[in-house]
């Protein structure tokens, strides 16, 4: 069999083989690429160079140089703060998000009658915006005319402060999250469905409980989607900020005054566009840095198909 | 017909309907507005209106209910800024460069602004400059269920009644415990707009005249948020401003509190639900002191980059004047020849518009500095510091001023 001439022959201008396979794969990821230096490069670089400005958005921009960033450590009110708050946030949130969409995809994987609708109906919360969820859980968790408070009053005779108390209050908003989760699930619904029933078909003939199949065969064949969920649900609530915004407005006494909410209110409330870029600069590196550290941990717990050795 | 006849028609044709097209030329603007829903569908038929009577003018509007701030600032930095708008934070609007100057352009076309409320014309005035022509305003009262009062044998209140008045009678239409509990009065905890209303009437102020000092330390003010704690304990409570409804308005219609202190926003559906209510100014400190509620108002800018600011200055004056007509639904028009024509002191807003005639009305603390909000978010911290957290009165305002000082002073 003869390979088409076309392999030894050069183009009109030149161009081998390999230059022109690149040159096309380029030219198929264009899309993406201009998109990625329009709408993310660009802003970023343009967010960067802010950030060494005291800018107003419409008139005076001066130049400061670092000094953003020193007086977010030094002269802050809040920023410190408010970190502090993001990070225990997440430290809360992303196991205890990650826990209920694992749950809820293994009770959905299982095949009970109705599967097939509880699933949409888990998956329903996600396509309620924030703003409108917001305002439903602030409706239920309402002091004197709230739902859960009916019930708790109904049942138990107590009346939970739950968005009053400044040292409730985020609690209270962590466990609207639990809403939250209709996109993990899927994906960890998808990683169920692909583990071959031959292994717990071995397992079974083994004699392994049910407990042992979900730590020996489940969630080791899931793992690269717990990751990926894990880093994903990570970074989403370091940027929550509309159930703050919505729910309790950062209050009461700033108790729930996160780190996303304050720099929002940096930049659209108090007109301080520079800080404020500085500030995602700021939280940008911890998302990096909690990231780097997940990605570190993975290689102890996550195993590809694709890595024999 | 001939070729020539063809070509004279043609030619006819041409020319009439070129002209014709330039007759029909339109400006066409853009008006950003805050309204959404059914307040929206209010405005668009006053747009219609001016559009029916100057049909050289096309009205583009825009509604951004939520993040508007962000709409407009988005929009001018895109060099698509709003021809018209609604404002009322004007400080911030005229800093920020996005509403345009129109005293010189009131002064030429001999407005008399005699004709709006003066703290209307206040609130869009900044440093001596005016920025827009009065929509609508309010003053803050207390909203009282009369049935609630008949079932507890409470006589309704009456204007000029004490803060000592005003808590017996929370205390009075306080009964039934668990899911039956119901209350006199509803306290936002950290609401720091309603709270200026009572500490005018103590004499206290949240900033100096001149809006670079925090007075929230001083003995009328720490007075007025010991009897702000005293009534939080006795009352129904609500965290902070809820974005669907004015903070108490649910809780008011549904019985749960007798009485709430609000602007005239609320009114409407309190009469849609059919609750029957009555109007008192706020409660003052002691007998035969002065009242001195609170004034909400917005108004009608030109935006600063307006390519077409004559269009757009006719379209805020109609609005402002003659559109007050048919938007007159929701609060008081600033215009006082609409309020008079439409009888609005003779109907169920009669008490709002006898409260515009208050001597001395101070058009609001927020137009005395352009960081007033930033400094505001701390004395609200301290006020739910007081009213959650039990923490003592003078410590946390003294605390707030040193903060508020800082920021008010641009730091």
């Amino acid at each position: 069999m003869t390979f088409p001439t076309a392999v030894l022959r050069k183009n009109k201008k030149g161009l081998s083989i390999t230059a022109r396979e690149a040159l096309s794969g380029y030219l198929f990821i264009s899309p993406w690429l201009l998109g990625l230096l329009l709408f993310a490069a660009g802003p970023m670089l343009f967010s960067l160079s802010i950030s060494f400005f005291k800018w107003d958005m419409f008139k005076s921009m001066t130049f400061v140089g670092i000094q953003n960033y020193i007086k977010a450590f030094t002269d802050d009110e809040y920023a410190l703060p408010s970190l502090l708050k993001t990070l225990s946030f997440v430290l809360f949130e992303t196991p205890y998000q990650l826990v209920i969409a694992l749950l809820l995809a293994l009770l959905l994987n299982s095949k009970l009658r109705g599967t097939g609708v509880a699933r949409a109906l888990v998956y329903l919360p996600a396509v309620l915006s924030g703003a409108i969820s917001g305002s439903m859980w602030k409706f239920m968790m309402d002091k004197d005319l709230g739902v859960i408070n009916y019930f708790t009053l109904t049942l138990f005779n107590v009346k939970i402060p739950w968005l009053i108390k400044p040292d409730m209050a985020m609690f209270s908003i962590a466990l609207t999250g639990a809403l939250a989760v209709g996109t993990s699930m899927i994906l960890f619904l998808a990683a169920l469905q692909s583990i071959p029933a031959q292994y717990y078909e071995a397992a079974d003939i083994d004699g392994a409980s049910k407990v042992r199949k979900l730590f020996k065969i489940t969630l080791p064949f899931i793992a690269p989607t717990t990751l990926y969920n894990l880093i994903i649900i990570m970074i989403a609530q370091f940027q929550c900020v509309v159930p703050f915004m919505v729910i309790t407005g950062g209050g009461p006494v700033k108790s729930t005054y996160v780190f996303a909410y304050y720099e929002y209110e940096t930049a659209f409330r108090y007109m301080r566009f520079g800080q404020a870029a500085s500030q995602s600069w700021i939280i940008l590196s911890v998302v990096l840095v909690a990231t780097m550290a997940i990605l570190a941990t993975s290689k102890f717990w996550v195993y590809y198909e694709s890595e024999k050795d | 017909m001939s070729k020539r006849g063809l070509l004279f028609i043609m030619a006819f044709a041409l020319i009439f309907g070129l002209s014709s097209g330039l007759g029909a030329e339109q400006t066409k603007i853009t008006f950003l507005t805050w309204d959404g829903g059914q307040g929206l569908a209010i405005y668009q038929k006053a747009i219609d209106l001016f559009m029916t009577e100057n049909p050289d003018i096309k009205v583009e509007t825009i509604s951004a209910p939520d993040g508007y701030d962000e709409k407009i600032q988005t929009m001018t930095v895109s060099g698509n800024g709003p021809d018209a708008l609604l404002v009322w934070n004007t400080p911030q609007y005229v800093e920020g460069g996005l509403i345009a100057d129109i005293t010189d352009r009131v002064k030429k076309d001999g407005s008399d602004l005699g004709q709006y409320y003066d703290p209307s014309v206040k609130q869009a005035t900044y440093r001596g400059r005016l920025y827009g022509l009065p929509q609508g305003t309010t003053t803050r009262m207390i909203y009282y269920n009369k049935k609630a009062f008949d079932d507890a044998k409470v006589a309704y209140p009456k204007d000029g009644w004490t803060w000592a008045d005003f808590e017996s009678t929370c205390k009075k239409l306080t009964s039934g415990t668990g899911t039956d509990a119901k209350y006199g009065f509803i306290v936002p905890a950290g609401f720091t707009y309603q709270m200026q209303g009572y500490l005018w009437s103590n004499g206290g102020d949240e900033v100096s005249v001149d809006g670079m000092k925090s007075t929230v330390n001083s003995p009328a003010a720490v007075a007025t948020l010991k009897f702000f704690k005293r009534l939080y304990d006795i009352s129904a409570q609500s965290v902070i401003e809820n974005r669907i409804s004015s903070p108490g308005q649910t809780e008011f219609l549904s019985g749960k509190v007798a009485m709430m202190d609000n602007g005239s926003w609320p009114m409407m559906d309190i009469i849609k639900e059919g609750v029957p209510f009555g109007l008192v100014n706020i409660p003052v400190p002691k007998k035969g002191d002065a009242v001195k509620p609170v004034l909400h108002g917005a108004f009608f800018s030109v935006g600063a980059k307006s390519k077409y600011p004559e269009a757009a200055y006719k379209f805020v004056k109609f609005m402002a004047s003659e559109g007050q007509k048919i938007e007159a639904e929701w609060d008081i028009p600033g215009y006082k020849p609409v309020v008079k024509q439409l009888k609005m002191a003779d109907g169920p807003m009669g008490p709002f518009v006898k409260a515009l005639d208050i001597k001395g009305l101070d058009p609001g603390c927020y137009l005395r500095n352009a960081k007033f909000f930033e400094a505001d978010a701390e004395f609200q911290k301290a006020i739910q510091k007081i009213l959650i957290e039990n923490a003592e009165p003078q410590k946390a305002l003294d605390d707030a001023v040193t903060q508020m000082d800082r920021i008010l002073a641009g730091h």
